[in-house]
């Protein structure tokens, strides 16, 4: 039988030996909302853990030269309660209070949602539409950066090697001309996995968009960039017209990314009421700021 | 009816309530016994398919002490639904299965020292599977090309009817037709299920079990083990809900037998995936309904169809089948209807009693029939209700009991208007917005009261005064819940005239109750054992007072018996249990009774629910904005718990409306395992549930009391559907009306 060994580092020097020592079927938790499950329905027994709570510096949300810094340890429930993020990356904070359950949201950290790789994380469409990056630490303490969207390859895959663990977030926030919204469907109102997510960034000048990032989750392995809609957006004047063309292209982008798939049926609809949150939200900001 | 109650309809606190919320009371899981094995099953992993077992591997698994098969066993079939051997069933149940019969079934029980152990065991453990082809929905079962049990898989069918409704059809203005399915579904207690068990010192087996029916679970492991009945004890412990789920013994032959066979106290529990997959689920059904009615709105014929699909073991085939068509002849009066209703086996887990038994799935689609009648006609839906709902005193058309002090135009009459039905009605689309969708609906529905006219429906109770004041009532109920113990405490109370706090009513222990025909199913507690505890209590009242005229030698008419004291003008207030004292020393007799009591009769409970609903055009999500459910209970005993059905049952049925489905794959795997693909109604998605009372009294019930807790789950989920089908003009049928279903029927409007 093999030994289980549980390390809780408290620091990154600490992390850098723990992972040196890393065998198989040892496992990173943080949260542990999806790795504990995965166990279970594994019948995982024998395992070694490396707790990466315990690490102050992955649980602090910073403000640093333009760039927000998000520990990797950072729960789903302050992101929901953070000013920092509320200001600037105020759809990851929308992203994050729509995920699961209270209990969930207390443990569930935003290092955790991007390596885990679901299909329908709901961070990841928010850091993708922000070109978030993350940092990564290995075994011997080398830090590495590299954008979320390229860390995530498919369905619970990443770039990820075995003695790498996420540490860092960054995003730069958005400006003070800029507007991002979430939204997210699933099979009931609340505590619910995604059927289908999207996250939107817009740049306005007086109403006119000048710039546009639009990510749709739950249609491909991954969050899918959709030019269609960028495109349709991108200097126009934001308002209920442009609106109700934009529900119509997000149909044709549902279809247009999962032509075959069954679900096409219902989330070609259901998009419409994603995007349809999306523009009342920033519509609701944008009234706040006058 | 005199309605002076000093405890009847009081909301009065359950003992057992500060313990429940402060997690201080104790379930199964807390309960651990000196010398302990922990026991797993292993469940089938193939739905159809002859098993075989290597033991090896498990066996050296540290701690691992036990590996049983179907070869262990003995191998005396049985069918877990049967709770008396009269009951006419097929059996077709092993204690572990050799052919399984639907992912989930009783293949092998691992013991060990330790939970750890035997997960580990269930890990290592070879099965090879002899693969048979599955069948898994009623289309698949009537195709009969893979058999699961006997010659067909057609396990069950029957045919009810009243006056001539082929015929009958040809003089209607109108028929309409209508069809529809209702899903398998769980029942989400939030205790698991889970069995203990051990042998005593005079080598009886005891076991503990969180069960609705313990003399069932004497007779099924008796049967199962060919053990003698009394030699048996079966304890109903503190249960974390059934809902119907813990009625069949799942659990408890394969631990009783590991007892018996080790000699050691045994605990097996199941996680939330085992239960869901290898207990028991409410049938699901096809239905397909044709009704013939006037432009006046009175109905003149009936014709349903319905199709159960059974699961992998016969259980309640036939049972549910019946309950189902009974409901169809005791709601509207309809001269000419004919019930024709099949049950089939598939390769899925079989059926077993969930809350409403038949009433939900009938009413399902019979509602939404009823609604699409008015229609047609362009009349209310209350209003066609209303000319055709029964009235009190009717007779069923086809035999059954009695329908009772049938309330339910009292139910729709006051509903509406408390619900403003028809100012809502009129201007409920002004709501409307490009984004949602408002709309208002009614359902009416019926249940029963108990097994009086189809089974033996008696209990026995023995009561006695004890010394220091308190009153002892021994009779084989399960609380399960819903506050059954306080229930027959209020009876008792207001026939003793004592508080509830002086009187205790130990659960079902096959050592200790008296027995009782039929358990805690069927909406008979109330009914039948609340009528019983009702009787009794007077029966030993009146012994208290003749006994006191003898001690104190005065008449009955001078003896005033209050608060839990007794007197006469001349005589001091002495307690009743000061007298118990005085009648053994004095009289050489004790203050005790033992009653038979045979159910009076069964009537029916009614009950309408009205309900709003906002449904996004986009998400097809549905909220219920409004819902108010009205009961004809004939008396509420206890307001509070009476309340807490209403709203509990309106959850199950809007689930069941809305989100709730155990969906298989075609190769017979279950895809809604764990709880985050089961969708239960949540805090957040559930509206506050208004409830309404029609108290008229039941002349046959205790205090006038009828049954409220499996009819609550009946009329708001038919109520939902056709407010969804108002605020869209479609007409869903198929349940559960998912996000994808409701927007598949806007695109095909």
């Amino acid at each position: 039988m093999n030994k289980s060994i549980f390390t809780a580092p408290k620091s990154l020097d600490e992390l850098k030996t723990a992972l040196s020592k890393k065998t198989h079927n040892t496992y990173i938790v943080a949260g542990g909302t999806d790795l504990a499950v995965g166990m279970n329905k594994n019948k995982i027994y024998d395992f070694s853990l490396i707790d990466i709570t315990k690490i102050k510096e992955l649980k602090k949300i910073e403000y640093k030269d333009d760039l927000i810094e998000i520990g990797s340890c950072v729960r789903m429930v302050d992101l929901e309660d953070n000013e920092i993020i509320n200001k600037y990356v105020p759809s990851l904070s929308k992203a994050a209070s729509c995920i699961g359950s209270t209990q969930i949201r207390n443990l569930a950290t935003i290092g955790g949602n991007i390596a885990n790789a679901a299909q329908c994380a709901d961070t990841v469409a928010v850091l993708f539409a922000f070109d978030a990056e993350v940092e990564i630490i290995n075994s011997i303490g080398e830090i590495r950066k590299e954008l979320v969207y390229d860390v995530i390859q498919g369905i619970g895959q990443t770039t990820l090697k075995d003695d790498e663990v996420i540490i860092k977030v960054i995003v730069k926030g958005q400006e003070a001309n800029e507007y991002s919204s979430f939204s997210k469907i699933g099979a009931r109102k609340t505590v619910t996995i995604s059927k289908i997510n999207a996250c939107i960034k817009l740049a306005l000048n007086d109403n006119k968009i000048t710039d546009s990032r639009v990510y749709i989750g739950s249609i491909g392995v991954k969050a899918v960039r959709s030019l269609l809609i960028e495109n349709a957006l991108n200097n126009k004047v934001f308002n209920e017209e442009l609106k109700e063309k934009i529900l119509e292209l997000g149909s044709k982008q549902v279809l247009d990314s999962i032509p075959k798939r069954k679900s096409k049926d219902y989330k070609k609809i259901a998009v419409k009421g994603i995007l349809d949150d999306i523009f009342c939200d920033i519509e609701k900001r944008r009234n706040l700021d006058e | 009816m005199n309605k002076n109650f000093r405890y009847i309809g009081k909301r009065i606190e359950r003992d057992d309530s500060l313990d429940k919320a402060r997690g201080k009371a104790l379930y199964l899981d807390d309960i651990e016994k000196n010398n302990m094995l922990h026991g797993k099953i292993y469940m089938s992993n193939k739905p159809h398919a002859f098993v075989s077992i290597n033991k090896e591997s498990a066996l050296k698994v540290e701690g691992v002490t036990h590996v049983f098969t179907y070869e262990d066993v003995p191998k005396n079939l049985y069918c877990s639904h049967q709770w008396f051997p009269g009951a006419d069933v097929v059996e077709d149940e092993n204690i572990l299965q050799k052919k399984a019969r639907f992912v989930g079934d009783r293949i092998a029980l691992i013991l060990g020292e330790s939970k750890e152990a035997v997960n580990k065991g269930i890990k290592a453990l070879e099965v090879s599977y002899d693969e048979l082809e599955p069948v898994i929905g009623i289309d698949e079962a009537k195709k009969d090309r893979s058999i699961i049990n006997g010659d067909t898989n057609l396990a069950f069918s029957k045919i009810l009817s009243c006056g001539d409704a082929d015929s009958a059809f040809n003089e209607c203005d109108y028929i309409i037709e209508d069809e529809g399915s209702t899903p398998k579904v769980h029942h989400s207690a939030i205790e698991n299920h889970g069995c203990l068990s051990e042998m005593d010192e005079f080598n009886n087996i005891v076991v503990y079990a969180p069960c609705q029916v313990v003399f069932q679970v004497r007779h099924i492991i008796a049967k199962a083990l060919d053990y003698p009945y009394s030699k048996i004890r079966v304890k109903k412990i503190t249960i974390g809900g059934s809902f119907g789920g813990k009625g069949m013994p799942i659990l408890e032959t394969v631990c009783a037998f590991a007892s018996l066979k080790t000699g050691r106290p045994v605990k097996i529990t199941m996680n939330r995936s085992e239960t869901i997959m290898g207990s028991r689920s409410r049938n699901s059904t096809r239905i397909k309904i044709k009704t013939g009615f006037n432009k006046d709105g009175k109905i003149i014929a009936r014709k349903i169809d319905a199709e159960v699909d059974g699961g992998g073991h016969f259980t309640n085939a036939a049972a549910v089948t019946m309950a189902m068509g009974k409901k169809a002849f005791r709601l509207y009066k309809i001269k000419n209807q004919v019930f024709n209703g099949k049950s089939y086996y598939t390769n899925t887990v079989p059926g077993g009693a969930c809350r409403g038994y038949g009433s939900p799935q009938i009413h399902a689609i019979s509602e939404i029939n009823i609604d699409n009648c008015a229609k047609k006609i362009n009349m209310d839906p209350v209003k066609f209700r209303l000319i055709n709902a029964v009235d009190p005193g009717d007779k069923d058309p086809i035999g059954a009991p009695e329908l009772g002090n049938a309330r339910i135009k009292d139910c729709l009459i006051q509903g509406a208007e408390a619900f403003n039905w028809v100012e809502r009605k009129k201007h409920i689309k002004r709501k409307n917005t490009s984004r949602y969708s408002y709309g208002i609906g009614v359902a009416a529905g019926t249940h029963g009261n108990g097994y009086k006219g189809a089974f033996p429906d008696f209990t026995n109770v023995n009561i006695s005064i004890l010394p220091n004041n308190r009153i002892w009532i021994k009779i084989g109920i399960h609380d399960l819940g819903c506050g059954t113990v306080l229930t027959m405490q209020q009876i008792a109370a207001e026939v003793f005239k004592i508080s509830t706090k002086n009187i205790d009513v130990p659960q079902g222990d096959t050592f200790i109750s008296p027995y009782d025909s039929a358990g805690t199913q069927a909406s008979r507690v109330t009914f039948v054992c609340g009528g019983a505890v009702k009787k009794a209590s007077e029966v030993i009242v009146n012994k208290m007072l003749e006994n006191y005229t003898k001690l104190f030698g005065c008449s009955l008419e001078d003896i005033i018996y209050e608060d839990g004291y007794i007197w006469t003008k001349n005589n001091d207030k002495i307690s009743y249990g000061d007298l118990a004292d005085l009648v053994e020393s004095k009289l050489e007799s004790n203050l005790e009774v033992s009653v038979k009591y045979n159910s009076p009769g069964n009537p029916a409970v009614y009950a309408a629910s009205f309900v709003e609903v906002k449904v996004d055009n986009y998400s097809g999500l549905v909220e219920v904005e409004d819902i108010l459910a009205v009961h004809d209970l004939g008396q509420a005993i206890n307001k509070t718990l009476v309340e807490g059905q209403i709203e509990g049952g309106a959850q199950m049925s809007i689930g069941m409306a809305l989100s709730e489905e155990i969906e298989y794959r075609k190769d017979g795997t279950v895809k809604t395992d764990n709880f985050s693909k089961y969708h239960i109604i949540n805090s957040p998605s559930m509206p506050q549930v208004k409830s309404l009372l029609i108290e008229d009294g039941e002349p046959g019930g205790p205090f006038g009391a009828k049954s409220v807790g499996e009819i609550t789950a009946v009329t708001p989920g038919p109520a939902v559907i056709n407010a969804i089908n108002d605020a869209l003009s479609c007409n869903i049928c198929d349940h559960p009306a998912t996000p994808e279903r409701i927007i598949k029927a806007v695109l095909n409007k």
